[in-house]
């Protein structure tokens, strides 16, 4: 239990062998290889550009992929399912195809960067277009000047003008009105498009007029009309459609390819952890070395397949106390799943114990009290329970998983415990519609009414917390062989805890002055060992005198630990009392059918929000109590996690081969 | 003086306000600055979005607390069910009662707010590593839990 012993590994085998042992590894995943000494006689393998170009090639099929699945609206398989079993000939089938699929996905990053340039083509069009509809009804070109005796303005103006006002607003006179024609080609509130044609005599004074008026003459310069141009435009557009649409077509065809792809990307990102492999390798030249670590349970399976089916000699020592090994943990399922809690702190290192099975009892009870609602309790048990049968999680989301489930059958046991279910939904439903109010009446007590029971128990609790987590340094001093650190460092506070318990218990419960001097003395001796002892690292008599008594004010420590847990208590009141507050909200509209739909959408609301918010803060507060509080008493941490080479892909696993 | 002696459900309810409205500023502000700087991690890459929402919620609770304070003081002084009718000395003791979580939970959860902060660059840069920056941040949580507890403590002590 606890912390699994590694074993060091080194085989030797046949360089024509070398592909297959690797990958027969890398299906077992059990092996860590590290990296060959650099010794006389060894060459190593650099995979790098091989590794650089698989690299790339992912990157082809990742995108790729997510462009099809974009394409065709499909949406990635939840994470939550586990992925898809592939036997080894159907591996071995589909891998003879990622050559094509290889294809396929540079094809699909060209079909959708053709799709993009069209599109954009295909916009530039239609702006050019906008631009010159307003020109559509000009039945004459833009280049248009005029006949002999006349001469022709085509232009835009500014403002808005019907015939008459831009006669007016010309202003040549009434004795010139003959000789131009305005046509107006098209008007708006910011411009009016339009055809002058005058005589040639009052040419020049016409354009100036029109020059005041702000016209311009658009940059056209084209020889047809534009009616014809605008055609011209759309029979393009056209065009680019048809052939956007085409290529469009062809990509959403290969959303039948969707599985291949997928399968790509996981071939490629095996292939680049084996080639990562490779490069700890040190070969000669008709020989291998592969060194690695491995967890002394995969020892034996290992070692047997490997003389079964290849020549290899093989040598497994026990681990040096220099080495820098990797650490794995194995706990049993009910310490397991707060395994990851453990890693992201950090990984026991040497000398240290595995906190985990320890953590585990007091993390479910902890979660549970701050949560502390029996309907959220159930909620997670459910929820959590149809996910592990249904959905079949791997790895490390099933302990996740695992984890909330026991949190929340603790969960369910405190919500019993204060009752508390939903809040006190069941007195508000029961008096609002029923006119008689019942409610589920706490097993042990109600925390609003009796706040300070609370405090204690959990200040109890938290006490308890910490003695075990002194316990465990105990253990771990103990087994190390420091006998008397752990006597010294250890057992004497637990002598001063007991005095100051006694002397508690007699003061505050039992009123027996008997056991509060007891307790008194018991302390006083605790502390004045402690005062001799803890200096004794100190070379001089100052030292170790001064050592012993600071040793003491650690006491304030764990006072201020200890205080801590009260948290235990107010994150649990927290939950209660808004759900409450929810539930009263909820009930404002009264009884019958208004005061149902009200209630029940108030409750939804609330409660989701309550639950999420809670459950956060449980979990945090959790972890935080853990990490500082207990794991500050025995853990140092600082292990190397333990990365065997495996198959680390995404949708598809392998059924093992018998 | 007459006046002012019948002034008790005034204080108190300023009390409920004060516990109420305090604490909400203080975490608009720490759950308003933590979004913004989680904003910029999640344009890059929106697969942290979950890891850093545990860092935008955690200076939202000191908000929840004054809430919970407030009713607890509600339901103390009878408002809730209509007719409240206490001593100004009492309400003044509610007034005074609130003020532990009042000011305890509206700057812890600005506090708070600026270690998750810096907790959303830990998660940007090694997302392995967002529990620490987790823990850190309730680290201060737990002061305003100190105020919240103290405040609890009072409030349903003074009608006793």
């Amino acid at each position: 239990m606890a912390i699994l012993e590694m074993k060091r590994i080194d085989i030797v085998a046949l360089l024509k062998d070398g592909k297959k042992i690797i990958e027969l590894l890398q299906r077992r995943g059990v092996l860590e290889i590290s990296k060959q000494e650099e010794k006389d006689g060894f060459t190593f393998i650099d995979t790098s550009p091989a590794i650089g170009q698989f690299e790339k090639q992912k990157q082809v099929a990742d995108k790729a992929l997510s462009i099809v699945m974009s394409l065709c609206n499909l949406k990635p398989p939840l994470s939550l399912y586990s992925r898809k079993e592939l036997s080894v000939d159907e591996f071995k089938q589909r891998a003879d195809k990622v050559d094509e699929t290889l294809k396929w996905a540079y094809e699909i990053i060209l079909l959708e960067k053709q799709v993009d340039t069209l599109q954009n083509e295909y916009n530039q069009l239609c702006v050019k277009k906008d631009l010159l509809s307003v020109w559509k009804g000009l039945d004459v070109p833009f280049l248009y000047k005029g006949t002999k005796t006349t001469k022709a303005f085509i232009g835009s103006l500014p403002e808005f003008y019907t015939e008459e006002s831009l006669r007016y607003a010309i202003n040549l006179g009434d004795e010139n009105l003959d000789l131009f024609d305005i046509k107006i080609i098209s008007q708006s509130k910011e411009q009016t498009c339009v055809f002058i044609l005058c005589h040639n005599s009052l040419a020049d004074t016409l354009y100036a007029r029109l020059r005041n008026l702000g016209f311009s003459i658009p940059e056209h310069t084209f020889s047809e009309k534009p009616e014809d141009r605008i055609k011209d435009y759309e029979d393009q557009m056209q065009k680019i459609l048809d052939e956007k649409n085409k290529a469009w077509e062809k990509l959403l065809s290969y959303g039948e390819i969707v599985d291949d792809l997928r399968f790509l990307s996981d071939y490629l990102s095996m292939k680049i952890e084996k080639y990562n492999a490779l490069n700890n390798l040190a070969i000669t030249k008709n020989t291998l070395m592969i060194s690695g670590y491995i967890t002394v349970d995969k020892v034996g399976p290992l070692v047997g397949e490997l003389i079964k089916k290849f020549t290899v000699a093989i040598d497994v020592n026990n681990v040096s106390d220099e080495e820098d090994a990797p650490v794995a943990l194995k706990n049993n399922l009910f310490a397991a799943p707060v395994e990851d809690i453990t890693e992201s702190y950090s990984l026991p290192g040497k000398g240290d114990v595995d906190p985990t099975p320890v953590m585990s009892f007091f993390y479910y009870l902890f979660f549970g009290m701050m949560l502390s609602d029996a309907g959220y309790g159930l909620l997670m048990v459910i929820a959590c329970s149809i996910v592990l049968k249904f959905f079949r999680p791997e790895e490390s989301l099933k302990r996740n998983i695992q984890k909330f489930l026991f949190c929340g059958l603790s969960t369910v046991f405190w919500g019993v415990m204060y009752g508390s279910w939903f809040g006190n939904i069941v007195n508000v439903v029961s008096k609002n519609f029923f006119e008689y109010e019942v409610g589920i009446s706490p097993l042990w007590f109600d925390p609003v009414s009796k706040p300070l029971d609370l405090i204690i128990v959990s200040l109890i609790l938290g006490f308890i917390h910490i003695v075990v987590g002194l316990g465990v340094k105990f253990y771990a001093l103990w087994k190390n062989g420091d006998k008397l650190g752990a006597l010294f460092d250890i057992g004497l506070w637990y002598v001063v805890f007991l005095g100051i318990i006694l002397l508690l218990v007699g003061k505050l419960v039992l009123s027996i002055d008997a056991l509060q001097s007891a307790g008194l003395i018991i302390a006083l001796l605790g502390a004045l060992g402690l005062v001799l002892t803890q200096g004794r690292s100190s070379p001089t008599i100052f030292g170790k005198i001064l050592g012993g008594l600071g040793s003491l004010y650690s006491i304030t420590g764990y006072f201020s630990d200890v205080l801590s847990y009260c948290r235990l208590m107010a994150l649990g009141l927290v939950t209660g009392i808004i759900g409450n507050v929810i539930n009263t909200i909820g009930s404002i509209a009264g009884g019958g059918v208004t005061g149902g739909i009200t209630l029940a959408l108030v409750f939804l609301f609330g409660h989701a929000i309550n639950f999420s918010i809670n459950a956060l803060g449980a979990y945090v507060h959790c972890n935080r109590l853990q990490y500082v509080e207990f794991f500050s008493k025995f853990y140092d941490g600082g292990g190397r996690p333990f990365k065997p080479l495996k198959i680390n892909t995404k949708f598809y696993k392998f059924k093992e081969e018998k | 003086m007459e006046f002012f002696m019948t002034m008790g459900q005034f204080f108190a309810i300023l009390g409920v306000a004060l516990a109420v409205v305090l604490p909400c500023i203080g975490s608009s502000i720490g759950v308003g600055k933590t979004s913004e700087a989680a904003a910029a991690v999640v344009i890059d890459d929106p697969g942290k979005f979950s890891k850093l929402l545990i860092l935008q919620l955690l200076p939202g609770t000191q908000g929840l607390y004054g809430l919970v304070i407030g009713v607890m003081i509600m339901l103390n002084i009878g408002i809730l069910g209509g007719n409240s009718n206490i001593s100004t000395i009492e309400g003044l003791s509610f007034l005074l009662a609130s003020l532990p979580i009042a000011f305890g939970g509206w700057l812890s959860a600005i506090y708070q707010g600026n270690v998750a902060v810096s907790g959303v660059s830990i998660v940007a840069k090694k997302p392995n590593e967002s529990s620490k920056a987790v823990i850190s941040a309730t680290l201060v949580e737990f002061y305003a839990l100190l105020s919240f507890i103290s405040s609890f403590l009072l409030v349903i002590n003074i009608l006793k």
